[in-house]
């Protein structure tokens, strides 16, 4: 199985990526965005939403298993992207929840979107923004009443490490061959 | 079968972020919240299913749903896999929410890093950089956990456990000759367990995990 092209057209700050795979019959297409999954299709295309002047990775794997396991035949590379997926709140006068970010030990939260709570609804996600490499986020979900009063639930914060430090080495120069060697220090 | 028995009776646990949690978990139906998965289910996508007030488990890989476990009342249940019963899941359902008649969904289980340790970087390693963390074996069933053994995954950044914090040893399998053993567990209590991390002169990677293997004996 093998994406054999990718083409994307871009209107305002929505992309339709599509891709050419060499399977044929049923195929399933699973895509993953900065290396976090974001879902399947039998279409060859699909929409991602993206800020003016943000970039993003699109990765596509293609099947004709119906039981492919996306997650463990994800692409090589931590994902840059984190999906927010919390179970709704038994409370019942519940308005919205809001998803909040905060970068390092200095920063304060951030809202990054907000989901109008659905009384028939039992589980709600939120893709975060790209996360930076290197830097340590906390996670919280506010549930907000209809009164406008917020309860905050933390979430296990991490530390974001998707290229690790290089390894040690030298470089020395040789001005008779011109030749400059690396060697591990 | 409720959670805290067999399979789940023993957590791994930091004094301050209490079980350790090795996987993030997406994915469930109504009335159901996945709590814990078991280590040895591995990453990758699950299925659940109900019907009507019967919860059934499939971990990644399997071709057989466990037995099916009545959930009729709220409360934290132990659903296991049809082919490894350590393939376990931990859930909590709000029975008034399941839905009618027979569902089925898919469950990610992400593995998640960088939770308990922190990074180090490159010249820490190379500098011999050294850290020992405290965690607790926490019986949380009603019975004795007997014969107690621990090993860690090889390949990962963990260099030596300990029951001491004195004599530190690198067993990698149950078989290792090694292989850290606590006597009998009494109910809800707890042992300290030691772990190591050592920079030992290559970079820190995301991709490492630091794998802590736990075997018991029980009723």
């Amino acid at each position: 199985m093998a994406i054999l092209s990718y083409s994307q057209t871009r209107i305002a700050n929505v992309t339709e990526v599509a891709v050419v795979s060499d399977l044929s019959g049923t195929i399933y297409y699973h895509w993953y965005l900065d290396g976090a999954y974001v879902g399947m299709s039998q279409g060859a295309s699909r929409a991602f939403a993206l800020l003016a002047g943000e970039q993003a990775r699109i990765d596509c794997v293609d099947s004709n298993d119906a039981d492919f396991d996306a997650i463990v035949n994800a692409p090589d590379g931590w994902p840059a992207r984190r999906t927010f997926w919390w179970i709704r709140s038994m409370a019942t006068d519940v308005d919205h929840y809001r998803v909040e970010i905060k970068r390092g030990l200095a920063g304060g939260y951030v809202a990054i979107g907000t989901v109008k709570h659905e009384s028939d609804r039992w589980a709600y996600s939120l893709l975060s923004p790209r996360l930076d490499d290197g830097w340590a986020y906390d996670y919280r979900i506010h549930v907000i009443d209809t009164a406008g009063n917020a309860l905050s639930h933390p979430l296990n914060g991490e530390s974001i490490v998707r290229r690790p430090d290089a390894p040690a080495f030298s470089a020395t120069f040789d001005d008779q061959t011109s030749r400059v060697t690396f060697a591990a220090a | 079968m409720l959670a805290g028995t067999r399979a789940d009776s023993l957590r791994i646990e930091h004094y301050i972020m209490g079980t350790l949690i090795e996987f993030s978990i997406v994915g469930a139906i109504p009335g159901v919240a996945v709590l814990y998965a078991a280590g040895r289910n591995g990453a990758g996508t699950g299925r659940l299913m109900q019907s009507g007030t019967r919860l059934q488990w499939r971990a990644p890989g399997s071709a057989t749903f466990g037995l099916a476990v009545q959930c009729t009342s709220d409360g934290t249940y132990l659903l296991a896999d049809g082919e490894d019963r350590d393939k376990w899941i931990r859930v909590q359902v709000y029975a008034s929410y399941l839905p009618a008649g027979a569902n089925e969904t898919l469950v990610y289980i992400h593995a998640a890093y960088g939770g308990l340790y922190v990074d180090i970087t490159a010249g820490e390693a190379a500098g011999s950089w050294e850290k020992t963390y405290e965690l607790d074996l926490h019986n949380v069933s009603g019975i004795i956990l007997s014969d107690v053994r621990v090993w860690v995954e090889p390949g990962g950044s963990v260099t030596g456990i300990s029951d001491d914090d004195v004599t530190y040893v690198l067993p990698t399998s149950e078989d290792d000759a090694n292989v850290l053993i606590y006597d009998a567990l009494p109910a809800s209590d707890t042992a300290t367990l030691h772990v190591r991390i050592a920079g030992t002169g290559s970079a820190a990677s995301p991709d490492v995990k630091n794998e802590i293997h736990v075997a018991f004996n029980g009723l």
